[in-house]
């Protein structure tokens, strides 16, 4: 329960951050993806499925801060921490290469799973456009975000872990 | 003991992960048709509040440690304006009389900007946290009367430029749609020829607008740099704001239209102030 609230909280933290203080972005006025950098992050070190929960939750807040409907980035995010959680399964984690595969494969998911939600839910619903500069720019800069996080949350890694109470002798 | 168990993720994991996205469709079919009232509410009080508060934080640092580099300039600006003082006292004059002739002008034309509007300021406070939309947040909601749909304008080195329309108000904040959202339409004009067609953006801030359903006749006429002003056709934008200049322009083969491509007016890059355009009630 304390991994999902501190994830999510830093999630949510980092939207608002994205939204005001970042809002004009970095590189072509691209903002970064701070809250889903957070949420790979502790969805990749809870296997056992905690940073899904985050992640919908967070997802829950973007939706309100943003003008998307809600559950739009709920699915999104949830879908990424889901596959991050299966991605940790299978390698270690390491210090730059896996953060940044997984930041930009989150990117080029979300890409692709919003081009479904729009063809299934006809409402004001934006997609990435995925073959557009910006959206490589989106690529690169999550990537790169991602592994900074990674590096950054390491030394807090046991504030976001779940530790399960352990068996009386 | 059972090693097996460590080799995969456990079913837990998996139904997690299908109970977040299933109920994450859920809340977006059901969002999709209705908007819950409670929703609107949160958002309107306390995520405005709080979208308020970043903003503030932010506004604080920023001003504190622009004004220490301030100081440093202060005194080399003051005399240059010392100089300037006296170029500008003779350009007061001029400004008068031109003042005066403009009004003359405007009674003998009847040409005032916005007529019988309300006009409610607002301070631009945030952006959508993610790129696929690209709303942005100002600091007055529906305490302020602010309503859905109202066009919102805004005022740039002398141009009265459009800048998009509100599409959600809360308590305190509303939300504004640009006009380089994907989703943004507004019926528009060549100010030269009346030439009437639609503006749509690309959704992103430094792509340019694109202009629809101009007629292929039209390309002899054209040329970079004419105005594109709103032509009131939709019922949402006033007529006659100016929305960009044209930029390249071309036609598509098998096309009865020209591509032509609109630079704002305004540079929404740089944006603070806006105002939010109450045309009063209507029925």
């Amino acid at each position: 329960m304390k991994s999902i609230l501190i994830s999510s909280a830093c999630a949510i933290l980092m939207l608002f951050i994205q939204s005001t203080w970042l809002s004009h972005g970095i590189v072509l006025g691209i903002i970064p993806d701070l809250a889903l950098s957070v949420l790979l992050f502790s969805s990749f070190i809870n296997k056992n499925g905690h940073g899904i929960i985050a992640a919908f939750i967070a997802g829950i807040v973007a939706d309100m801060l943003s003008a998307s409907p809600l559950g739009y980035f709920a699915f999104l995010f949830s879908s990424c921490a889901y596959l991050a959680t299966l991605v940790s399964y299978v390698t270690e984690k390491d210090v730059f290469v896996i953060p940044f595969l997984l930041g930009t494969g989150a990117t080029i998911v979300m890409g692709f799973l919003s081009r479904i939600v729009v063809l299934f839910f006809s409402a004001n619903i934006h997609a990435y456009k995925i073959f557009s500069a910006e959206f490589g720019v989106e690529l690169i800069m999550n990537g790169l975000f991602t592994g900074l996080i990674f590096f950054l949350l390491s030394f807090v890694q046991r504030f976001f872990e779940h530790s399960p109470k352990k068996a009386l002798p | 003991m059972k090693n097996s168990r460590f080799h995969g993720p456990t079913r837990a994991v998996h139904q997690k992960a299908a109970v977040c996205l299933i109920l994450s469709l859920a809340i977006l079919f059901v969002s999709t048709k209705t908007m819950a009232r409670i929703p609107d509410i949160f958002k309107g009080y306390v995520i405005g509040g709080l979208q308020k508060s970043f903003a503030a934080v932010s506004s604080f640092f920023s001003r504190s440690i622009g004004a220490v580099s301030q100081l440093r300039s202060i005194q080399k600006d003051y005399e240059a304006l010392l100089d300037k003082m006296q170029d500008y006292e003779l350009r007061e004059r001029d400004f008068v009389v031109l003042k005066e002739e403009n009004q003359r002008l405007k009674e003998l034309l009847d040409l005032s900007s916005l007529p019988d509007t309300k006009k409610i300021a607002a301070h631009v406070i945030a952006r959508d946290p993610s790129n696929t939309y690209s709303s942005l947040v100002i600091d007055k909601g529906y305490d302020e009367g602010i309503k859905k749909y109202m066009p919102v304008i805004a005022y740039q080195d002398g141009i009265e430029g459009l800048v998009g329309k509100i599409i959600e108000v809360k308590a305190s904040t509303s939300v504004l749609q640009p006009l380089y959202d994907q989703r943004f339409f507004a019926a528009a004009r060549l100010a030269k020829t009346r030439t009437e067609g639609m503006i749509n953006g690309q959704g992103f801030r430094d792509s340019p607008l694109n202009l629809l359903y101009i007629p292929k006749g039209e390309m002899d006429q054209l040329k970079q740099g004419d105005v594109v002003v709103t032509s009131g056709l939709d019922q949402v934008f006033p007529p006659e704001i100016m929305v960009g200049r044209v930029g390249n322009f071309r036609l598509n083969e098998f096309s009865s239209s020209l591509v032509i491509d609109v630079q704002p007016g305004v540079d929404l890059s740089r944006i603070e102030y806006v105002f939010v355009i109450d045309k009063g009630p209507s029925e």
